[in-house]
C-alpha cells in the first residue's frame, strides 16, 4: 500500500511532498553501494555464463533483468523523488519507462521465438538477442530516468539561483533609490521644519522623483535619467523638466497632464520653451499655488494649455502684449517663428490661460 | 433619492492610512457627514452594507483585495452604491481599473477640500467626476480610430466630449468649461456621464489592456 501511494504521488501534480515516506527514501550513499555491488554481481554473472554451461533462457533473462533493474532502479528512483510534483517530468519518465519495457519485452519475445529453433546456434543467438535488448533498454532507462533528470535538476538549480540573485539586486536597487530620494528628503525636512516653503519644495521634489520612478516605467525612467543628464528626448520629458524647474524655483505646484508625445525637434523645442515661459509667468505673477498644464499631441499638431486661476491682467491695458511679462517675444514670437501660434486669454481677477498650437512631425 | 431630509451627503471613507482618513474628515466634515471609516476591504464591505452611505470614498490600494474587492462585493448586493475613487497612483491601469470596476469618479489625494466636496456632491447626484489626470487618460485611451468591428457608439468619443475632456484636463471646473463652450453646466455633466459610460463599457483595446494590467477587466 505504501508502494502504491508512493508511485501514485510521484507522478501526480502535487507541489507539496507527502509526509510519512522517510522510511522509503533511499540515501545517495546506499545507491552508490548498491551500484557497486551490482557491478560485482554482473561480472560474476558474465563469468558464470562464459565458464559453465549457460542456464536456460528464462533464468538468464530473469537474472539480467534483475541486474539491470538494480543498477538503474535506485538512480531513477532518486531522480523521480526529486522531480515528484512535476506533472511534465512525471509524464516523460513514464514514457521512457514504457519505451524501455517495450524494448526489453520485444527483445525477450524475439529471443523466445528464436530459441524454438533446433540448433544450439539458435539458442545462443536467442540469448544474445535477449541480452542486448535488455542491456539497451537498461541503458535507455539509465539515460532517460537518471542522467537527463539529473542534468535538468542541475540547470534548474542554476536558473533559480540566478533568479534569486536578480531579485536581490532589484531589492538593493529599490533600497538605494528610497534612500537617495525619500530618506534624504525626510531628513532634510526635519532639519528645515522652520521653513514651510522649503519643506513643501523638498516634499514636492521627492514626490515628483518617486512618481517618475514608480509610474513612469522603464521609458520614463530612461527619460528621467536623460533629463538629469541634460538631454531630453521628447516633448513630454521637456515639459516635465520645465514643470519641475518651476516647482523648485517658485514653490507652486504644477499639475501636468499629457496625452501622447513627439520627438523634441526645433518646433517641439519652441513649444516647450514657450510653455516653460508661460509657466514661469504664472508662478511668478499670478499669486497662486497651483498651475495646470495640459499637452496633447494628436493628428500632427501639439496643443499646450497653461492655465492658472490667479490675478490675471488687463490685456487691453497691456496693449495686447503683456508688457514686461516676456509674453510678446518668449511666447508669441517664439511660436510664430516656428509656424505655430499662441493665444493668451486673461482678465483681472480671472486668471490667465496661454494656449500654444504648433504643427509637429507625426510620431 | 437619499432619504436624507436636508441634503448633507453621508460619506464613508475607506483608506488604509488612518492619518489620511482623519485628514479627509477634517477637510470635508462641515460640508458632508462622514458616517464611518474603514481601513481594509473586508471592513469596508461590511461597513458599507451596514450604514448604506450615499457616497463611498474608496482608496484604490487597500489591504484585502484593493478597491476592486470592495466594488465587486458591494455592487453585487447594492448596485446603486456610488463610489468615488481616490489614490496617489499615477498609473493608468489603476485609474481605469477602478472606473471600469464601477467607480463614478477618480480624484488624486492631493485634491483640496472644497474640490473633494464638489466631487462627492457630483457623484452623489449621479454624475461623473473626472480629475484632470483621468481626463488625460481617457483622451489617451480613445486616441485615433477605433478598431473596425467594435461598437462605434461606445468606442469613440464625440467631438464635443473631447472638447469637454480637454478643458477638464487643462484644469477647468465643469462650470468654467460650460462657460468656455457656451453650453450649460448640465450639458457638460451629460457629456462627462456619457464618457464615463463609454469608459466602463467600451471594449477598446487600450482600456481592456489597462484594466487587465490591474486584473480588473
Amino acid at each position: 500500500m505504501n508502494r502504491q501511494a508512493s508511485s501514485a504521488s510521484s507522478t501526480r501534480d502535487l507541489p507539496a511532498p507527502p509526509t510519512g515516506r522517510a522510511r522509503l527514501r533511499l540515501r545517495p550513499g546506499w545507491v552508490v553501494l548498491l551500484a557497486g555491488a551490482d557491478i560485482v554481481i554482473f561480472q560474476a554473472f558474465l563469468q558464470m555464463v562464459e565458464r559453465t554451461s549457460p542456464p536456460p533462457l528464462p533464468v538468464q533473462v530473469a537474472m539480467l533483468v534483475g541486474i539491470v533493474g538494480v543498477l538503474v532502479g535506485p538512480w531513477a528512483y532518486l531522480a523521480a523523488m526529486r522531480l515528484r510534483g512535476e506533472a511534465a517530468a512525471g509524464r516523460i519518465l513514464r514514457r521512457v519507462l514504457l519505451v524501455g519495457a517495450t524494448l526489453a519485452g520485444t527483445g525477450v519475445m524475439v529471443a523466445v521465438a528464436m530459441a524454438g529453433g533446433p540448433s544450439e546456434k539458435a539458442s545462443e543467438n536467442a540469448t544474445s538477442v535477449a541480452m542486448i535488448a535488455i542491456l539497451v533498454a537498461g541503458l535507455l532507462a539509465l539515460v532517460g530516468l537518471a542522467v537527463l533528470p539529473w542534468l535538468f535538476l542541475l540547470t534548474r538549480t542554476v536558473t533559480r539561483e540566478r533568479a534569486a540573485r536578480v531579485r536581490a539586486e532589484e531589492r538593493a536597487e529599490v533600497a538605494t533609490h528610497l534612500h537617495d530620494s525619500v530618506l534624504q528628503t525626510l531628513t532634510l525636512i526635519q532639519k528645515r521644519r522652520g521653513d514651510p516653503g522649503e519643506m513643501a519644495r523638498l516634499a514636492r521634489h521627492a514626490e515628483r522623483e518617486l512618481r517618475g520612478w514608480l509610474y513612469g516605467g522603464s521609458r520614463a525612467g530612461a527619460r528621467l535619467a536623460e533629463r538629469e543628464a541634460g538631454g531630453e528626448d521628447d516633448l513630454v520629458a521637456a515639459l516635465h523638466a520645465a514643470a519641475a524647474e518651476v516647482e523648485d524655483r517658485f514653490g507652486a505646484a504644477v499639475e501636468l497632464v499629457t496625452v501622447g508625445t513627439c520627438r523634441l525637434d526645433e518646433r517641439a523645442r519652441a513649444v516647450a520653451g514657450a510653455a516653460s515661459e508661460a509657466l514661469t509667468n504664472a508662478a511668478k505673477h499670478a499669486g497662486v499655488t497651483r498651475v495646470s498644464v495640459f499637452a496633447e499631441v494628436a493628428d500632427g499638431r501639439v496643443v499646450v494649455v497653461v492655465r492658472d486661476r490667479g490675478r490675471g491682467f488687463d490685456q487691453a491695458a497691456m496693449g495686447g502684449s503683456g508688457g514686461g511679462r516676456g509674453i510678446p517675444d518668449s511666447i508669441v514670437g517664439r511660436m510664430r517663428r516656428q509656424g505655430g501660434e499662441a493665444a493668451i486669454r486673461s482678465a483681472p481677477g480671472a486668471g490667465t490661460e496661454v494656449e500654444l498650437r504648433m504643427p509637429v512631425a507625426r510620431a | 433619492m437619499t432619504g436624507q431630509p436636508h441634503g448633507r451627503v453621508r460619506v464613508l471613507v475607506v483608506d488604509d492610512h488612518s492619518l489620511f482618513r482623519s485628514g479627509v474628515r477634517v477637510e470635508i466634515e462641515p460640508a458632508v457627514e462622514v458616517v464611518g471609516e474603514a481601513g481594509d476591504a473586508a471592513a469596508a464591505i461590511s461597513c458599507i452594507r451596514a450604514r448604506e452611505p450615499d457616497v463611498v470614498l474608496l482608496d484604490v490600494h487597500l489591504p484585502g483585495g484593493g478597491g476592486r474587492a470592495v466594488l465587486d462585493a458591494v455592487l453585487a448586493t447594492h448596485p446603486g452604491m456610488r463610489f468615488l475613487a481616490l489614490s496617489v497612483s499615477d498609473a493608468a491601469e489603476d485609474v481605469i481599473g477602478v472606473i471600469r470596476g464601477g467607480a463614478r469618479g477618480y480624484v488624486v489625494k492631493a485634491i483640496s477640500g472644497p474640490e473633494l466636496c464638489e466631487a462627492i456632491q457630483r457623484v452623489h447626484a449621479g454624475d461623473a467626476y473626472f480629475s484632470p489626470r483621468l481626463a488625460g487618460f481617457v483622451l489617451d485611451a480613445f486616441r485615433g480610430d477605433p478598431p473596425a468591428p467594435l461598437d462605434p457608439e461606445l468606442d469613440q468619443l464625440t467631438l464635443r466630449e473631447r472638447e469637454v475632456l480637454r478643458l477638464i484636463a487643462s484644469g477647468y471646473t465643469y462650470k468654467e468649461a460650460a462657460a468656455r463652450l457656451h453650453i450649460s453646466a448640465r450639458t457638460v455633466e451629460t457629456h462627462v456621464s456619457a464618457v464615463l459610460r463609454k469608459l466602463q463599457l467600451s471594449s477598446r483595446r487600450e482600456l481592456s489592456r489597462w484594466a487587465a494590467a490591474r486584473n480588473l477587466a
